[in-house]
């Protein structure tokens, strides 16, 4: 049984306030009786110190940043001349002290307690900054990006104990960095060479949609209903960015040696342990979408579509990228269409689930690919300043009409 | 349970990770037995990315021709273990194996497999011999076509007269001298040597293993010493069950204390 102490209280109501907020966005309430409904369960000293909430979080957490950075340029700059011992019982007593205090103020004494988990938060970094100490002070050479695996599993149960988000983020980049340089490392044995392009960036691929699969789960629990934004944002985040970075017609290309970089991919993913990565990562995200969509709530249908589409992209995405043998041109094509789609769904996703970041991350990745694609055919076709005009021209409009059409979709959901 | 409690027994498990790195290095320094081994000669001022030298030992490249191997055909990326042989002054690679073998030994991972022409070079008026391995690129590496075995073509002949400089007592480069006319003068800055070629061993296969014990960290600054380009160096290896850590560097025979 959870002790309740007072930040508790403040949690228990969090979700009901949430939810009254939504209300007066759909006009089930009035403005007035939101803020009747706020007095009752927020004294109004709690109110300013929920508006600043986000200020003091910032600042603590820059603070912890800057004392970190402190520390680390102190033995950086005197390594040489400390001893082993000193050096290994610095960064246990760092990171002890940390947590202890980061503990204390947020949830012994709860005093402080932005504070305390920006000190929580520090205490996860010097976790993994130990990890990269330790293995230089005692030569430890030993397979690198299981170091990043380490990290992320010491800090990633803290994440759900403490509710803290900032340490959620931290983990899902560890264990990104993780997948990444276990699938680097493994890149350096393939017996021929290969354009690893496609192939690297399936994995994210995958994974992106097994964070956001993760961030749908997430939300079903009361629990962990707050830790979904890390998952839904990096995930979608990694899959627009695979999206748009295969939407290049480079990407598709017949390589120097007069193979398609598709062609490629079969012999990469079946030529080395990359494979095993590429498979791994899949099963869980198609694990986690089968779950998910199993478990949807069946009168949302935002929620069908989402499950059903990136479940889709999933399967879709290789078969693509393999079958690109027959013409290189298919790459391109498919994933501009896959990308226009993906922007779409975002911003409606957003409106349908009142989730902000989900509109402007559309909105951003519209502007971002419609840019880009002006650049990738129109570079050779215009001259050069005629090129810089009417691309600066086309960036005022894209900005003028992103904005309106943002505003006007997410003041539809906040009334 | 209380979430204090587990906060707090999170922390301890995430200490006894960090002593634990410590513990199974040094548990290798503390139990496994010390041997020496020869680093390559090379030029010290490639070595240098941050704190650390870089290190390639005479068992890093090992040919298959001169050495007992369970399996001819080794793959990029698999582990292997090198028994080790004490010689006069330092270890040798005595064996290559992809199971465990007798102790000493040392785990490694196969990084690249070459084939090598191997020419051995008489000096003229002089009895010096030298070696000369040239690598033979399989050129597989640029189609997709299942890889053929590559045909081994060699570029000099037991006879031909040719012109070399030398390092270490190994060739760096040569080349021949057409109808006996050598195309190089010596100067100050390199000096060619003129022999001839009196054996030749084609397709040699030669496999380069990755080691823990490459990078050994030295304070900043003082790796560029000039007792590093000393040949007589040597570095201190402890090994158990395989795993190694290199422990000290030795400068003829006396250990470099950087404090």
């Amino acid at each position: 049984m959870p002790v309740e102490d007072s930040s508790d209280k403040v949690g228990k109501y969090k979700f009901l306030l949430d939810e009254a907020r939504k209300w007066a966005g759909m006009g089930i309430i009035s403005k007035e009786q939101l803020r009747k409904i706020y007095s009752l369960y927020k004294s109004p000293q709690k109110a300013v110190e929920a508006k600043h909430f986000n200020i003091v979080s910032i600042i603590a957490i820059f603070g912890s940043l800057m004392i970190g950075a402190g520390i680390v340029l102190f033995f950086a700059l005197n390594w040489s001349t400390i001893p082993k011992l000193v050096k290994v019982f610095s960064i246990l007593a760092a990171l002890v002290v940390s947590y202890y205090v980061g503990y204390t103020m947020k949830f012994s004494k709860t005093n402080f307690p932005n504070v305390g988990g920006a000190l929580i938060f520090l205490g996860a970094i010097v976790f993994g900054a130990g990890i990269f100490l330790i293995g230089q002070i005692f030569n430890i050479n030993s397979h690198w990006p299981n170091a990043f695996l380490y990290w992320t599993l010491g800090i990633v149960a803290f994440a759900y104990l403490t509710q803290s988000k900032p340490i959620m983020y931290l983990s899902l980049l560890t264990a990104s960095v993780y997948v990444g340089s276990e699938t680097a490392y493994w890149f350096n044995f393939l017996d021929r060479y290969y354009n690893i392009s496609y192939a690297f960036f399936l994995i994210f691929l995958s994974l992106g949609v097994a964070y956001y699969m993760l961030g749908n789960l997430h939300e079903k629990k009361d629990s962990t209903r707050m830790l979904r934004y890390p998952f839904h944002l990096i995930g979608s985040f990694l899959i627009m960015l695979v999206v748009y970075l295969f939407s290049f017609k480079w990407f598709g290309r017949i390589d120097n040696y007069g193979y398609s970089t598709g062609a490629n991919v079969t012999s990469v993913l079946f030529s080395s342990k990359f494979w095993i990565i590429y498979l791994i990562v899949t099963l869980i995200a198609a694990v986690f979408t089968f779950i998910s969509f199993k478990y949807r709530d069946t009168s949302d249908s935002a929620e069908f579509h989402e499950v059903l589409y990136l479940g889709l992209l999933l399967v879709f995405t290789p078969l693509v990228v393999l079958f690109s043998k027959i013409n290189f041109w298919m790459i391109p094509i498919t994933f501009n269409i896959i990308l226009f789609l993906l922007i779409v769904g975002s911003v409606y996703l957003g409106y349908a689930k009142r989730e902000k970041t989900l509109v402007n991350l559309g909105m951003i990745a519209f502007g971002i690919a419609i840019f880009s694609r002006y650049i990738e055919y129109l570079w050779d076709v215009l001259n050069g300043y005629l090129f810089f005009i009417v691309g600066g021209v086309l960036l005022i409009v894209l900005a003028i009409v992103l904005e309106k059409n943002r505003r006007k979709i997410i003041d539809r959901f906040t009334g | 349970m209380e979430k204090g409690k587990l906060f707090y027994l999170i922390v301890a498990l995430q200490v006894v990770f960090l002593i634990g790195m410590i513990g199974s290095k040094q548990s290798t320094v503390w139990f496994g037995e010390k041997v020496l081994l020869k680093p390559i000669p090379y030029d010290p001022t490639d070595l240098f990315r941050g704190d650390y030298i870089t290190i390639r030992y005479e068992i890093s490249n090992i040919r298959l021709d001169s050495i007992k191997t369970d399996t001819a055909d080794f793959k990029r990326g698999e582990t292997i273990f090198v028994r080790l042989e004490k010689g006069k002054d330092y270890s040798n690679a005595a064996e290559i194996s992809t199971k465990k073998t007798a102790e000493p030994y040392i785990k490694g991972v196969v990084e690249d497999i070459y084939t090598k022409n191997i020419y051995t070079v008489k000096e003229a008026n002089s009895s010096n011999n030298y070696v000369y391995e040239e690598t033979v690129y399989n050129d597989f590496y640029y189609r997709e076509i299942p890889l053929k075995p590559a045909v081994v073509e060699y570029s000099y002949n037991v006879g031909d007269k040719v012109q070399f400089n030398e390092f270490n007592n190994r060739v760096s480069y040569l080349i021949k001298c057409p109808n006996g006319v050598c195309p190089y003068h010596s100067d100050m800055y390199t000096q060619y040597k003129i022999g001839n070629v009196i054996n030749v061993k084609k397709g040699i296969k030669e496999i380069s293993i990755g080691y823990p014990i490459e990078s050994y960290f030295v304070p900043k600054n003082e790796g560029n010493l000039p007792q590093f380009r000393a040949a007589d160096m040597l570095v201190e290896v402890a090994l158990w069950h395989g795993d190694a850590v290199a422990t000290n560097l030795l400068i003829n025979g006396h250990k470099i204390d950087f404090r």
